[in-house]
């Protein structure tokens, strides 16, 4: 085996498996402004590249994201076809979003500063602040 | 469901190939998930009629859909501020895989010490067997017959049914012998078929 292919498959796999653990919280955040259908949901995913595996996929997480009531459903008539299911936050689903949106640039400081050797040493009178 | 416009053979295809595929889900699970990609298909093709192959490209290999689904219903594990959910803590009530492969070779070799020991053993793993997430029901049915039916049957051959005339000791020692052979062997398949449910399994 190359060094370089294996680490290419090690680069490659830290990176879907950081996509899958924010996942949840792009789509919240794609709900923040209002209600969204779910083929609608998916393309912008698909679009800004947040998505590590295939739109189906997310279907179970929109399940479990309305099991824990973070996200309601309700079906509206569309003028183009079927009748579609618009997914919306809930208080709770706002409230998870802020606390994330709360915890992430601290968390992608942390691991910014660890792995740029250079800025490490630049910052660190910043960060004692 | 609301979409019941004529579907096409690929996607009827794709939906069963779903439906297959999450036998491994709670059939509540399985109905939804079956409804949200159909809904979505529905959608998908209103906006963009006739790109069949496309859409179903875009999302995915049922497989990994499925097993995407068994993750989410274990999860909690990974799941940031949502923490356990009521699935989840569902899902951990059950046994691990290990105990329902382990029942049966248990079950076997206890009972050759405690015949009545490898009764209630065998029952409790069938019942563990069925309960488990962690192998389809086509795969369960395998299990439960090579494990517990096949050998309980031939125990009541060797017990019950051979009076020594009927059946020599050779024939006794290959029963019993074969019995062994299907019942560890039942258990190591299992554990070898086993579908893990996430990285914390």
């Amino acid at each position: 085996m190359e060094p370089g292919e294996a680490s290419d498959r090690a680069a490659s796999k830290a990176a879907s498996q950081l996509r899958k653990g924010v996942l949840e919280y792009c789509v919240l955040a794609l709900m923040r402004d209002g209600a969204r259908y779910g083929v609608e949901l998916l393309r912008e995913l698909e679009e800004t590249g947040a998505l590590a595996t295939s739109q189906g996929t997310v279907y179970p997480l929109l399940s479990r994201l309305r099991r824990d009531a973070l996200v309601v459903t309700t079906w509206r008539e569309s003028v183009s076809g079927p009748p579609r299911r618009y997914y919306e936050l809930t208080e709770a689903g706002h409230a998870a979003l802020a606390e994330f949106t709360g915890t992430w640039p601290d968390f992608r400081d942390t691991v910014d500063r660890l792995l740029t050797p250079t800025a490490r040493t630049q910052t660190s009178g910043e960060a004692e602040r | 469901m609301k979409t019941t416009s004529a579907r096409s053979a690929s996607v009827r295809q794709y939906l069963a190939a779903v439906e297959r595929e999450a036998a491994v889900l709670p059939a509540d699970r399985r109905h939804e998930l079956v409804s949200d990609l159909a809904e979505h298909i529905g959608t998908a093709l209103a906006e963009r009629p006739g790109s069949d192959a496309e859409i179903l490209r875009e999302l995915g290999d049922p497989r990994v859909i499925v097993a995407t689904a068994l993750q989410e219903s274990g999860a909690g594990d990974f799941g940031g501020a949502t923490g356990g959910t009521g699935a989840g803590k569902a899902a951990r009530r059950r046994s691990p895989a290990w105990v329902a492969a382990a029942l049966p070779a248990g079950a076997f070799l206890l009972g050759q010490v405690v015949p009545l020991l490898g009764v209630v053993l065998r029952v409790a793993g069938v019942v563990v067997l069925c309960r488990s997430p962690h192998w389809t029901r086509d795969r369960k049915w395998t299990g439960v017959t090579v494990t517990a039916v096949v050998p309980a049957l031939l125990a009541v051959v060797v017990n019950f049914a051979a009076t020594p005339l009927a059946l020599s000791v050779g024939a006794r020692w290959l029963l019993v012998v074969s019995s062994a052979v299907l019942t560890l062997g039942g258990s190591g398949w299992l554990w070898k078929v086993r579908t893990d449910r996430g990285p914390a399994a």
